[in-house]
């Protein structure tokens, strides 16, 4: 029997407003260690609930506590932020700045003194993210997915035991996703890994955990297995879109894919993913919003 | 390789003797030669070579490779005993980049040449532009909108107020150089040789209104805001009837006291709510 493991990120009823707009409304959530997956359309509240768990958001009303702080004490935020590894979803470098140097001025920012300790760790997180060898470039010289690699070396500098990542995948090639997830799932043993994401593929391989948050509220949070679980006996393969199927396309064997609330009686039906559950759970005005955001996916 | 070898190879002794620099001149060239030729020898010297210390050179050549020679700017302030930490703090710095200070000494050399043509008025209107040559450099040191990757630095444990301080201050370190040399442009028209540098005391003035502004708007805001009351004093005094001076008025011995005056309230006020720095990302 194992021990249960301690609460690292709480949320009490923490809503967090734009003027007149909810970004989140209300939310209550506990995690530990492990990799939980955040999974919502556009405009959910991911990024607003990220950016307070990163302690650079505060709610507007609710309670956080991050790693047993209370990041509203100056003195405890930045405790927090000492055992903080923030991925945010875009993020530009120092101009003129190479890998190295670029995560060399994090590490500095994140209080190593040491120089050759410092120096170190940057080639230890450049080398996890497979960036040693360009570590010398010109960031503005290397590819999307090269640099986006170098902006999650930072986020794991000195093994952070709260890493929150904001679509960290962008940009990667499938070859990169998986040492990633490699990567990530390690961490995963000590730490508590939160990352947002599109790509629900990701969640499947490597969260143990799956939060959906659709306008600003928690509509999901279980497992993986109980997410797909819901799906169970709603997806079916025909040979034409079947009509009051919520959402149906064309695969590349030529059959259509359904998904729907409800099978007809006679239909093929085909072990559910993450996706299918995804869009079940969303609804149809969901679906239509999140179209751009998953469109791409689900046309694969 | 006739008295120490194991038929055509090195023996541990040799190699051990080689290690340690005591196999004298010629043997020790006749091993080195070997050893470039001989993959079994070189194979056999590497279980006795500590590779800590290999370890560390590799790691030091990594290093010079890996970071390119600093910036002159970095070197500079480096030189005058900044920290290498905090150079590169420094060289993040969208205002201590050549392309800005470039762009700021082009701009005070146009005002100071536009100053020259325009005679006394023209002097006072370089003197009252002159301040706002730094309040822009620290307008544009930090924030949301100005640093790249602002949201991890914010999310990062490093004091926020004093990241900006710091940046702050090197940018008035190398704003006020610029502006004193486009004051050297200036014909004389009755101004002493120290009143050229009376505008020093509105610039701190402005900067530090500047710092404690951004405590509730950020620098860039801030900055802005700070400009345009500046310039809607000068314009205020010079339109005004009973004002002979112009613009010079401002920079007036009786007008000093006031500038440190401001000083002094906006840097109590950015001590207070400096924490405030801390919680200060986009749309926070």
């Amino acid at each position: 029997m194992t021990a249960p493991r301690a609460t690292t990120v709480a949320l009490i009823g923490v809503t967090r407003r734009y003027g007149s707009v909810r970004a989140l409304d209300g939310v209550d959530l506990t995690m530990t260690t492990g990799v939980t997956g955040l999974l919502g359309p556009n405009g959910a509240g991911k990024t607003t609930l990220l950016r307070m768990l990163a302690t650079v958001l505060a709610p507007s009303d609710g309670q956080l506590g991050l790693l047993g702080l209370d990041p509203a004490d100056p003195g405890q935020r930045t405790e927090v932020r000492r055992s903080l590894g923030y991925l945010p979803q875009e993020m530009g470098f120092p101009s003129g700045f190479s890998a190295f140097r670029f995560v060399d001025y994090m590490a500095v920012l994140k209080e190593w003194t040491d120089r050759d300790s410092r120096h170190d760790e940057v080639r230890r997180v450049l080398d996890l993210v497979g960036l040693r060898d360009l570590s010398a470039k010109r960031l503005r010289t290397l590819s999307g997915g090269q640099r986006r690699r170098a902006a999650l070396a930072q986020a794991l500098i000195g093994d952070p035991r709260l890493l929150v990542l904001d679509e960290p995948t962008t940009g990667l090639d499938p070859e990169q996703r998986a040492a990633l997830r490699g990567v990530l799932s390690a961490a995963g043993h000590e730490s508590t890994v939160v990352l947002a994401t599109h790509q629900t593929e990701d969640v499947a391989a490597l969260c143990e955990r799956v939060i959906v948050v659709d306008g600003g509220r928690v509509h999901w949070d279980g497992t993986v297995r109980d997410l797909v679980a819901t799906a169970r006996g709603k997806v079916w393969l025909a040979d034409a879109p079947t009509p009051g199927a919520q959402a149906s396309w064309r695969t590349g064997t030529g059959r259509h894919r359904n998904v729907g609330a409800s099978a007809p009686s006679d239909a093929e039906l085909v072990e559910p993913t993450v996706e299918d559950a995804y869009l079940l759970l969303l609804g149809a005005a969901a679906l239509h919003r999140a179209k751009g955001a998953v469109g791409s996916e689900v046309a694969a | 390789m006739t008295t120490a070898t194991s038929g055509w190879h090195a023996d541990r002794a040799l190699l051990d003797r080689y290690l340690r620099g005591e196999a004298g001149g010629a043997l020790g060239s006749s091993v080195e030669a070997h050893l470039l030729r001989c993959e079994t020898c070189r194979r056999r010297m590497q279980h006795l070579v500590d590779p800590a210390p290999l370890d560390l050179v590799w790691a030091r050549l990594e290093d010079s490779l890996q970071s390119p020679r600093p910036r002159l700017l970095e070197r500079l302030v480096r030189r005058v005993g900044v920290s290498d930490e905090d150079a590169l703090l420094l060289a993040a710095a969208p205002s201590l980049r050549a392309g800005w200070l470039w762009g700021t000494a082009v701009a005070l050399v146009f005002a100071a040449l536009a100053a020259a043509e325009g005679g006394p008025h023209g002097a006072s209107f370089f003197l009252v532009v002159a301040p706002l040559v730094p309040v822009a450099g620290v307008a544009v040191s930090y924030g949301p909108d100005i640093d790249e990757a602002f949201e991890p630095t914010l999310a990062a444990p490093y004091p926020s107020s004093r990241l900006l301080l710091l940046r702050a201050l090197a940018t008035l370190l190398t704003s006020i150089p610029l502006a004193a040399l486009g004051g050297l442009l200036l014909p004389s028209h009755g101004w002493s040789d120290w009143s050229a540098a009376t505008w020093l005391l509105p610039a701190v003035a402005g900067v530090t209104l500047t710092l404690a502004g951004a405590t509730w708007v950020g620098t860039t805001r801030a900055g802005a805001a700070v400009a345009v009351a500046w310039l809607f004093v000068v314009a205020a005094t010079s339109a005004s009837p009973g004002t002979t001076a112009g613009p010079a008025s401002l920079l007036a011995a009786a007008a000093l006291p006031v500038y440190a005056a401001v000083t002094v309230a906006a840097a109590v006020v950015f001590q207070a709510r400096s924490g405030r720095l801390a919680l200060m990302g986009r749309n926070a």
